[in-house]
């Protein structure tokens, strides 16, 4: 497919924010766009970078380099090796556990023999998530659910609209996403699911419609309104909780399970309030990874004041086309340059194989 | 330059079938080659490993969208890298 020069086509969010850090070191950069009938989609704009005369290519969290890869596009994933791996989330656990990583108790099916799933039910002595295999920005994520009839509903809804299914312990804790750039972690922020906080007089439908108001307010495109439908009626009910109930003051009633910014939750740069072996535990785990050259990793700790240990965190997921614009426009917090990390490590690595 | 040695019809046959059974944890008598390969509902993970197992296996590049074409059979896709 054609590729050409689009110097007025708008860049994605994140790429924006790539071009300013390649501007602010002194690389060149170009917008291009792959051809294809008169036909522009979003994933057809490319921010091309030239970093010491090799030619990249950033698009929406996904980093292609020099090369070819096996869907002929415009260039190698710059994780291409660790990719195959970590695309696979049930792969990826297994791979974690067997280097001695700590990871939730888990199970794969195929919709194919779903029925293999429901038999599973009770090899789960806790609550289980019920997550796809292979997705992202926490679509099809089913948290915290406790009794059976859940457990098949959560598995049929998620069997729509992918072949392969994962069952795992839904792990309790705070959720955080570790932002590593080789050879360690640069960024880590916490994601709260989609909540309200009670005043002892407003319904959680008021509390919400003002939260949403806020946010349009604010109007941070990594924290959009969030839509309160019969997914959070059913999330509510799950809980024993409807749209109509009156939270004590400072009551917490969360509307959704999911701790990604892109499903509705706020997020918030955290640093000095995570134990420092947590970033320790995330770079070794993602050094194991051949190939691995930055990610974003999704953690759940027990207690982030406490030291690392086997059973007090869980990897939940390594993905190697992470979203950077949560980093850029936390709901409360400081900036932390995720684009700039890359681009520091990209020509690192060039120079010292130069 | 080295030629590559024509790829065994047969033996690819078998390998797909038995590749497509492990992948999906079923014995190879339920893979029928003449179903469409959409049946066995391999998502772009494993139409990337197969593609990449393939290559291994037999030295020849297929691009991974060949196992996402809904109506292609296992007979379709053997009779399309033979003939390639």
């Amino acid at each position: 497919m054609p590729v050409l020069d689009a110097p007025f086509a708008q860049l994605d969010l994140m790429a924006v924010h790539m071009q300013k850090a390649a501007i602010a070191r002194g690389i060149p950069t170009a917008i291009k766009q792959l051809a294809d009938e008169g036909r522009t989609r979003k994933t057809d704009i490319w921010l091309n970078l030239e970093l010491d005369g090799e030619q990249f290519f950033y698009n929406s969290g996904v980093l292609l380099g020099p090369g070819r890869d096996h869907w002929d596009r415009l260039g190698r994933n710059v994780n291409h090796d660790a990719a195959l791996l970590l695309s696979h989330k049930y792969k990826t656990k297994e791979f974690l556990d067997e280097h001695g990583f700590s990871v939730p108790f888990g199970l794969l099916f195929r919709r194919r023999t779903l029925e293999k799933a429901f038999e599973a039910y009770d090899r789960f002595s806790g609550p289980i998530c019920v997550k796809p295999n292979h997705g992202s920005l926490g679509k099809g994520v089913h948290p915290s659910i406790r009794d059976r009839f859940w457990y098949e509903k959560a598995l049929r809804r998620v069997a729509e609209n992918y072949p392969t299914i994962i069952a795992e312990d839904s792990v309790e804790g705070e959720h955080f996403r570790f932002f590593y750039v080789e050879p360690e972690v640069v960024g880590i922020r916490c994601g709260v699911p989609m909540s309200v906080v009670g005043d002892g007089v407003s319904t959680v439908a008021e509390l919400a419609a003002a939260k949403n108001a806020e946010r349009r307010m604010r109007a941070l495109p990594t924290h959009p309104p969030y839509p309160i439908d019969e997914t959070v009626v059913e999330f509510l009910g799950r809980f024993g909780h409807s749209l109509n109930d009156v939270p004590a003051p400072d009551e917490r009633i969360y509307l959704s399970g999911v701790s990604n910014g892109s499903a509705g939750a706020d997020t918030f740069p955290v640093s000095d309030e995570v134990h420092p072996s947590y970033r320790d535990v995330v770079a070794q785990a993602c050094q194991a990874v051949p190939g691995l050259r930055f990610a974003g990793v999704d953690l759940v700790i027990a207690d982030k004041g406490q030291s690392a240990t086997m059973g007090n965190h869980w990897f939940l997921e390594i993905n190697v086309n992470p979203m950077i614009a949560g980093f850029y426009y936390p709901w409360e917090g400081e900036v932390v340059d995720i684009a700039g990390a890359i681009l520091d490590m990209l020509l690192k690595r060039n120079r010292a194989s130069g | 330059m080295t030629i590559p040695a024509p790829v065994d019809r047969d033996e690819l046959h078998r390998w797909i079938i038995v590749y497509l059974a492990t992948v999906i944890g079923e014995p190879s008598e339920n893979i029928d080659p003449t179903d469409a390969i959409s049946e066995y509902d391999l998502d772009s993970i494993d139409a990337v490993t197969a593609a990449l197992d393939l290559e291994a296996a037999f030295g020849v590049h297929v691009h991974p969208e060949t196992f996402l074409l809904d109506d292609a059979s296992i007979d379709d896709i053997v009779a399309r890298i033979v003939g390639v």
